[in-house]
């Protein structure tokens, strides 16, 4: 492990040196063990050398996570599963709480690539939103920043999809992609499916073998783990009967 | 796929439109998801083994990777057998091969929820006889052949449906348990679970699944329960289903060989996915048109010949 950052209040971002996470396509994910207590599924936040995670200590493993010091060992299998697809000129990406972390790889890998993109970040409140230092980077480097907040401390007060709709009245995108908060996903697929816009959505469920083998991440007639996190439209709309 | 070759399987009274089965376990209760391994290309699925009541199973990690196949100890989680009748009722085609999987402390405990899924969809059960790491299920009740025949006696009491016997490599006499379900009235055996095994972390220094103790499969159960099948077959009339590492149209057809008339897939689902159902099915009914056989049934037992 290289080290721990306090990226915002509420978050930590672990980076560590692993070959195969190096290589990892945004909105993969990991499996995290914490010796005696847990394994858990984690989004990749950085893809390079080193890599990172960005956790919310939420329980007694994600604590002992964040407290870990450089030069421990952080054990870590994967990555995991089907991650975001880059396609279209024009993109349109929207993060709600830690949601946001495999979403700024996302957009790094599309500024790299000459695209446009409009990144929304949503928070409680300024303080909580993670990796902020990373989109303020990224706004430097082209991207238009939208943040929305449910107190008003930072942007728009709101939610997530309320700039959303405006923003798809006044231009076109060719791609929206989204992770956070089931019901915020919800809204932003509708949005987009009444915009005919193709959208690609990471979502959560409780991860427990990361190989499709036990079912535990079963959403629909899909498993989180290996046919996600990331679905597309096509599948979304599988989706739509049990949501 | 070879149009010669009739790869259907009646498994006493379970009409699969081939021998490959979804393994116990895998893939979970959803019912969205058994449709799929149907849809999918297996011939029938088995569902993650229920209880009476629900059990939420063990903290991660539930499984480990090692040199040839996975270690897990999920804990037989599940959503209890009231819940889980609510899930198969979701499934709009009632006559779908779907085999339910059952586990039990008791006789009696086994016997009221065969009762409990009488009136599913449900084509047949398997008793799991040999989970390998719960206390007071599975391989614990699973090892007795007295309790295994009175279990398979008070499930038979409850219900018309075929019953499946699955067994654990672990047995020191698999023969023995086989024949006593036998007798007690199963309709087939299922060889095998997963056997009993560990990963210990040497930086952590601690075995890595929460439980410490799991079930080994894939390619390295493969052998073992190949063995176990061979040895059945020698000593029951009653069909048996081959599980234990199969994840290549070869392995199954080594299993027919040693006698299974049906197969079951699980850990490979992780490896291939599920279209390894139907890859499986082409390269057997390619091994059987080129050896001139029409059916899966001629080659059963065929090792024990040679």
């Amino acid at each position: 492990m290289e080290s721990v950052e306090r990226d915002s209040q509420m978050t930590y971002t672990i980076r560590f040196r692993d070959e195969a996470c190096s290589q990892a396509e945004p909105g993969q994910f990991v499996m995290i063990w914490v010796p005696s207590e847990n394994e858990c599924p984690m989004s990749l936040s950085e893809i390079g050398t080193p890599a990172a995670i960005t956790v919310r200590p939420v329980g007694r493993a994600t604590e002992k996570l964040c407290k870990k010091k450089e030069g421990e060992t952080i054990w870590v299998r994967g990555p995991y599963g089907r991650g975001f697809t880059i396609r279209g000129a024009s993109n349109l990406l929207i993060g709600g709480g830690t949601g946001i972390a495999p979403l700024i790889p996302l957009a790094e890998k599309l500024v790299e690539s000459g695209r446009r993109v409009t990144l929304i970040l949503a928070g409680q409140t300024a303080s909580t939103i993670p990796l902020l230092s990373r989109a303020r980077r990224l706004e430097k480097q082209g991207v238009e920043l939208i943040y929305v907040t449910e107190d008003g401390s930072l942007g728009f007060k709101g939610v997530a999809t309320d700039p959303l709709e405006n923003l798809l009245k006044e231009r076109r995108f060719d791609q929206i992609y989204t992770c956070g908060p089931e019901e915020m996903i919800k809204k932003v697929y509708n949005i987009a499916k009444a915009n005919k816009i193709p959208i690609q959505a990471s979502l959560e469920r409780y991860i427990k073998c990361g190989i499709s083998l036990c079912g535990s991440c079963a959403v629909g007639r899909y498993l989180v783990c290996s046919d996600g996190p990331v679905f597309h439209e096509n599948q979304l709309k599988d989706l739509e009967n049990i949501w | 796929m070879n149009a010669a070759v009739d790869l259907s399987v009646d498994l006493k009274g379970l009409k699969m439109k081939n021998p490959l089965m979804l393994a116990s376990g895998i893939l979970g209760d959803s019912a969205d998801l058994l449709l799929r391994a149907l849809e999918s290309g297996a011939g029938a699925v088995v569902t993650k083994s229920i209880s009476l009541e629900p059990r939420e199973g063990y903290r991660n990690p539930t499984i480990v990777a090692v040199e040839c196949g996975y270690i897990n100890a999920i804990g037989l989680a599940n959503p209890g057998a009231k819940a889980f009748l609510e899930e198969l009722k979701k499934i709009k085609d009632q006559n779908q091969p779907i085999v339910v999987s059952l586990f039990a402390e008791d006789a009696q405990k086994f016997g009221e929820l065969a009762k409990a899924f009488e009136g599913s969809c449900a084509k047949a059960y398997e008793l799991n006889l040999s989970c390998p790491h719960v206390k007071g299920v599975g391989l614990e009740v699973g090892h007795d052949p007295e309790l295994v025949k009175k279990i398979v006696r008070c499930v038979r009491q409850s219900s018309t449906k075929p019953i499946f016997v699955k067994l654990s490599p672990n047995l020191p006499n698999i023969v023995e348990v086989a024949t006593a379900a036998e007798k007690a009235g199963a309709d087939a055996i299922t060889a095998t679970n997963t056997v009993r095994a560990m990963a210990i972390d040497i930086e952590a220094a601690q075995p890595i699944l929460s439980n410490k103790v799991g079930g080994l499969s894939g390619p390295a159960l493969k052998p073992i329960s190949l063995r176990c099948v061979y040895e059945i077959y020698e000593h029951v009339k009653i069909p048996i289903i081959g599980s234990g590492g199969i994840s290549s149209w070869r392995d199954a057809v080594e299993y027919l060989l040693a006698g299974a008339s049906a197969l079951q897939i699980g850990s490979a689902v992780a490896y291939e996915g599920l279209e390894i159902f139907r890859n499986i099915c082409k390269g057997l009914a390619s091994y059987l048109g080129s050896k001139g056989y029409r059916s899966v049934a001629e080659v059963v037992g065929l090792a024990h010949k040679n």
